[in-house]
């Protein structure tokens, strides 16, 4: 689903003059990756480069076999809409969009038809639990209330890639798990490919696949289970 | 305390220089219009007051005639009575200046009585003139501003026009007392009586009582032996008089600065509370650490009081600069002719400077107050945790409180004018802009409910919004639903006062062409026998003569006109009430009245009028009520056979001339020049004069016109600042929109479409609103104010565009606002994420 070959990412004020180089990554098709690294070693970077909201200074992406890595900012907006998922830390749900016009955002940024939308946000507000809130305002919900209707946005769409960075930093441990086995147990259904950038040793190790990210590229490293 | 006041609350003016800048920009705009407004009338009437009371001199009382003037032997009858110590004559006659457009102002006076009742105006002979210069027929002594305003120095010949001849005068000295800003000459009484063809004649004579006897008690005997058409009045009463010819002209303008004002004051409501929403979580941050409520409801109101200020600082600078500006392009009456003749100059006025600061200020804490409350009332933990800068822009519905506005305006407008100014009225107009204001959360959601779905992300995005996020539009809206009204109604009322205007012309200038020495007041007259000469030049088909005097019908009020032409059939007069045919029988000769003075004098068809016609008063009985837009104080209309047979006048001001089938005007211009004189008549079609008033009327509204312009520019200020300032507040839902896929390009279109709604939703209200305030301003401002009716007549094609050129400017506004929140990398925009 995704491949990466390569890829570097040059940050003049960084001490090695690059943020990282030579990273290789392969996610498939209904795999969740976590990936882990220190502080300020780009792991971040990465997801937004992987994205096409930080240009690259090397390497390759393919996504679904489509070269990504010349694609100008639009057309990867254009891209971004269709084939990917985002989860925020902070969970960005407008707050004045009810909790199925938040969902059905995705599709509507699709040009998909206002009833195929609602219906479609509805189910994924019932699979993540909230469909009872659909014409709830987001500023009656928790956070880890929001961050299901982030996933149920994130996915509502059927992307190929999820990027999710943090996405229970702002929960506590307990509601944090159930929010995370939501997100992979979702990504696995809808058969996309999975990247979680997080500090959680527990979340990580959730992930099929655990890596580890430094200025040389990115490491195995075993799931604890 | 003083130190978080200072950093946090007045330094967030700084740190949002566009928002404060444009508020004190609206703010400064409507201060300096209302000061200039203000200024210009006060020192225009200050220079009338001064002209009237160097007329009046010394005088205890004045006894006041028509412009056409009374007998002087009434004169003779004061001086030998007991009440009266010393009496002073005057003659006082516009005269007309061949070749010249103005007029001049000729008193003719008793330079023996002048001493001892009014000396500011004894004239000082030229050297050589001699002692009694002043007694001889041929002389005249004229102020510094109007042998300035003529072009002419003391030896200097002066050619004045009475009825259709020429009178060469000789400009013998100055008129040392009449200082800069009066514009008029002295002569000798008897010579003007003779030269103006007004023997034994008088307009005025100005009394000064014995000693120990009271004026208002020597009123009340004077008034007694007055022959009709005279007032006996003391001089302030005759100044308040003259001063309310224009009062409801100056109130009317006051508010429409008033109006400009508020529009700023809702500026200064909306970039405050804009403001107030992005700094929630400091100020709960600082309510968590201990700043009571009241302190921050306090630190609040002194941002919008120090805003308030500056711009009211800068507006009374601007006023300043107005005015100057004003008296030297556009003249002292705005445009309004109520001043000819009156050169004031620009006078600084502590108080006046210090009123108008202070209303920046009221508009600053006007505009403070609900955003400062809200910020009071900020629960701190549930704002610390705030999911966005949009919590605190969540408005509900309001109409019970638009309705109680609706109806608190219609009660308003049927309240009778309090000293003829129509201050329910104003009220009433107040109260339709607060329900529009208070009627846009509601009219938001509507709009939202109504609008088609469309496939489009981003009309899907800015739909949403508009449903989900009203206080975008409250806040964005307000200045706009203000400033729309005011420029809607405004060009409503003068579509439709312009549209009336041009069918009353039409109604009242039937003839091919028309004839006058004069205007009516001036000292050009036509000779009985000019219409019989007339008629018999070629390609005359028909003269009907017109004769225009002065009524003095009390002495509460000023002169009314009265009009005496050829009234036979339907058509002649344009009624509004009564009719023209079918008179005979009635017990009294008929009169018809114009609508002011119907008005002002409580008459109705049907009902008894006396007229003072030629110092003998004549019953009337009213047969029809007419719109006249000429005379503001009124007119009374006789058939001028009727007034001829009453009076044995048988003067006329204007000819009528209907022209034979393909006779051509300009040689019948030609012939009448030939036959009357080359300077002293004027001849002009009537679409000439049509065109004519219609260019004086438009002139007339062009300080409207200016002030509709800064309302509108002030709207779009608001617009512009909304929307800068929540563009700026949503940088993290446009990064967010970025991730999911949204390009720049969309979300930039986003922001247009959102500003286009917004502005949409208050240009609809507000042309509601406008559009009510119209009504207010037909049927009831200018009915109380000029006491003129007119037909409403709503000019859609332009309103269209006007809005369509609003919402289009608001959208450009709305992205261009925008600009700077859309550049910022979506990454950047939630780092805090990732």
């Amino acid at each position: 689903m995704l491949i990466v070959r390569g890829l570097v990412k040059r940050f003049q004020a960084h001490p090695h003059g690059a943020l990282f180089a030579g990273v290789d990554l392969a996610v498939s098709a209904g795999e969740c990756v976590a990936i882990v690294g220190e502080s300020g070693v780009g792991k971040s970077t990465l997801l937004n480069c992987l994205a096409g909201l930080e240009p690259v200074d090397g390497g390759s992406i393919r996504l679904e076999g489509r070269e990504l890595a010349g694609l100008d900012d639009d057309a990867f907006a254009r891209l971004r809409r269709m084939r990917y998922g985002f989860i925020f830390q902070a969970f960005h749900i407008l707050p004045h969009l009810t909790l199925v016009q938040n969902v059905a955002l995705a599709m509507w940024l699709q040009g998909s038809a206002e009833g195929e939308a609602q219906a479609r946000a509805r189910r994924m507000l019932e699979r993540v639990g909230l469909g009872a809130r659909c014409e709830d305002w987001p500023r009656h919900l928790s956070g880890g209330e929001l961050q299901r209707v982030a996933i149920a946005r994130a996915l509502v769409h059927r992307p190929a890639l999820v990027l999710a960075d943090e996405p229970t930093g702002n929960l506590d441990p307990e509601r944090a798990a159930g929010v995370l086995d939501l997100l992979l147990e979702n990504v696995r259904e809808a058969g996309a490919a999975g990247l979680l950038v997080t500090h959680s040793a527990s979340a990580a190790q959730r992930a099929d696949r655990i890596l580890r990210l430094d200025s040389t590229g990115l490491h195995a490293r075993p799931p604890a289970r | 305390m003083k130190a978080v006041l200072r950093h946090v609350f007045l330094g967030s003016l700084r740190r949002r220089p566009l928002g404060t800048l444009l508020s004190l920009l609206a703010v400064a705009l409507g201060v300096a219009l209302g000061l200039a407004v203000h200024l210009i009338h006060d020192a225009a009437l200050d220079e009338f007051s001064r002209g009237l009371r160097l007329l009046s001199g010394e005088a205890d009382l004045q006894i006041l005639g028509p412009r056409g003037g009374f007998d002087d032997a009434l004169y003779v009858e004061l001086l030998g009575r007991a009440e009266v110590a010393e009496a002073s004559p005057v003659l006082e006659v516009q005269a007309r200046l061949p070749g010249r457009e103005a007029t001049l102002r000729v008193l003719g006076v008793d330079v023996f009585r002048l001493p001892a009742v009014q000396p500011g105006l004894l004239p000082l002979a030229d050297e050589g003139g001699g002692a009694l210069a002043a007694l001889a027929p041929q002389r005249i002594f004229l102020s510094a501003a109007a042998a300035n305003a003529l072009g002419v120095r003391a030896g200097d010949e002066l050619v004045v026009q009475s009825g259709v001849a020429e009178h060469a005068l000789i400009v013998s000295g100055a008129l040392p007392a009449a200082g800069h800003g009066q514009q008029l000459a002295v002569m000798d009484i008897a010579a003007a009586q003779q030269l103006f063809g007004r023997m034994g004649l008088l307009t005025r004579i100005d009394l000064r009582l014995a000693q120990g006897v009271g004026a208002e008690q020597a009123r009340r005997v004077l008034a007694g032996m007055l022959p009709p058409g005279l007032s006996v009045l003391t001089p302030d009463a005759a100044l308040g008089q003259a001063a309310g010819l224009s009062r409801a002209y100056r109130v009317n303008l006051g508010m429409l600065a008033a109006i400009a004002l508020l529009t700023g004051g809702f500026l200064v409501f909306s970039t405050q509370l804009l403001s107030v929403v992005r700094r929630r979580q400091t100020f709960a941050f600082l309510r968590a650490l201990g700043l009571e409520r009241r302190s921050l409801r306090a630190a609040l109101l002194a941002e919008g009081a120090v805003l308030g200020l500056l711009g009211g600082l800068g507006g009374v600078l601007l006023g300043h600069v107005l005015t100057a500006l004003a008296f030297r392009l556009i003249g002292a009456d705005l445009g309004a002719g109520y001043f000819d003749g009156v050169q004031p100059s620009l006078q600084f006025k502590p108080w006046l400077v210090l009123g108008y600061a202070m209303l920046g200020v009221a508009a600053g804490l006007a505009g403070s107050w609900v955003p400062a409350r809200d910020a009071a009332m900020l629960q701190p933990a549930q704002a610390l945790r705030a999911a966005s800068d949009d919590a605190g822009l969540a408005v509900r519905p309001r109409w019970w409180a638009t309705l109680c506005c609706l109806l608190g305006a219609a009660v308003l407008c049927t309240a009778p004018p309090l000293g003829g100014v129509p201050v329910a009225g104003y009220a009433a107009i107040a109260c339709l802009l607060a329900a529009g204001v208070l009627a846009l959360p509601g009219a938001t959601g509507i709009a939202a409910r109504v609008l088609a779905l469309r496939a489009s992300p981003v009309w899907r995005l800015a739909r949403a919004r508009l449903g989900g996020a009203p206080g975008q539009t409250v806040v964005a809206g307000a200045a706009v639903v203000a400033s729309v009204a005011l420029a809607s109604s405004m060009a409503i009322m003068v579509s439709s006062f312009r549209l009336s205007l041009d069918d009353w012309l039409s109604r009242m200038l039937p003839a091919d062409l028309y004839l006058q020495a004069s205007s009516s007041g001036a000292s050009g007259y036509l000779d009985a026998d000019v219409p019989a000469r007339v008629a018999a030049l070629p390609g005359v088909a028909a003269v009907e003569p017109i004769r225009a005097e002065q009524l003095r019908l009390s002495d509460a009020r000023p002169p009314v006109t009265l009009l005496a032409r050829a009234i036979r059939q339907a058509g002649d007069l344009p009624l509004v009430e009564g009719r023209i045919d079918g008179m005979a029988g009635q017990d009294l000769p008929p009169a018809w009245i114009s609508e002011a003075v119907a008005d002002l004098f409580a008459l109705r068809s049907g009902d008894e009028l006396e007229l003072p016609l030629q110092g003998r008063a004549y019953r009337f009985r009213v047969a029809g009520i007419w719109r006249d837009y000429a005379r503001q104080h009124g007119a009374v209309a006789l058939d001028l056979a009727q007034y001829r047979a009453l009076t044995g006048d048988l003067r006329t001001n204007d000819l009528a001339i209907s022209l034979r089938a393909g006779a051509d005007p300009a040689a019948v211009t030609r012939a009448l020049h030939q036959a009357l004189g080359e300077r002293t008549i004027r001849v002009a079609g009537a679409g000439e004069i049509r065109a004519l008033s219609l260019r004086i009327f438009d002139r007339s509204f062009l300080v409207t016109y200016l002030m509709e312009a800064v309302a509108v520019a002030i709207g779009l200020f608001g617009i512009a600042t909304s929307f800068a300032a929540l563009a700026s507040a949503r940088r993290r839902e446009f990064g967010m929109l970025r991730h999911l896929g949204l390009t720049r390009g969309e979300i930039g279109r986003l922001l247009a479409l959102e500003g286009a709604l917004a502005a949409a939703v208050g240009v609809a209200v507000g042309l509601l609103a406008g559009a009510a305030v119209a009504w207010v301003l037909v049927e009831v401002v200018n009915r109380q104010s000029f006491h003129w009716s007119m037909d409403m007549s709503l000019p859609v094609g332009g309103l269209a565009v006007f809005a369509g050129a609003l919402v289009g400017l608001a959208a450009l506004a709305a992205r261009l606002a925008g600009a700077h929140a859309m550049r910022q990398s979506a990454v950047r925009a939630v780092r805090e994420d990732w």
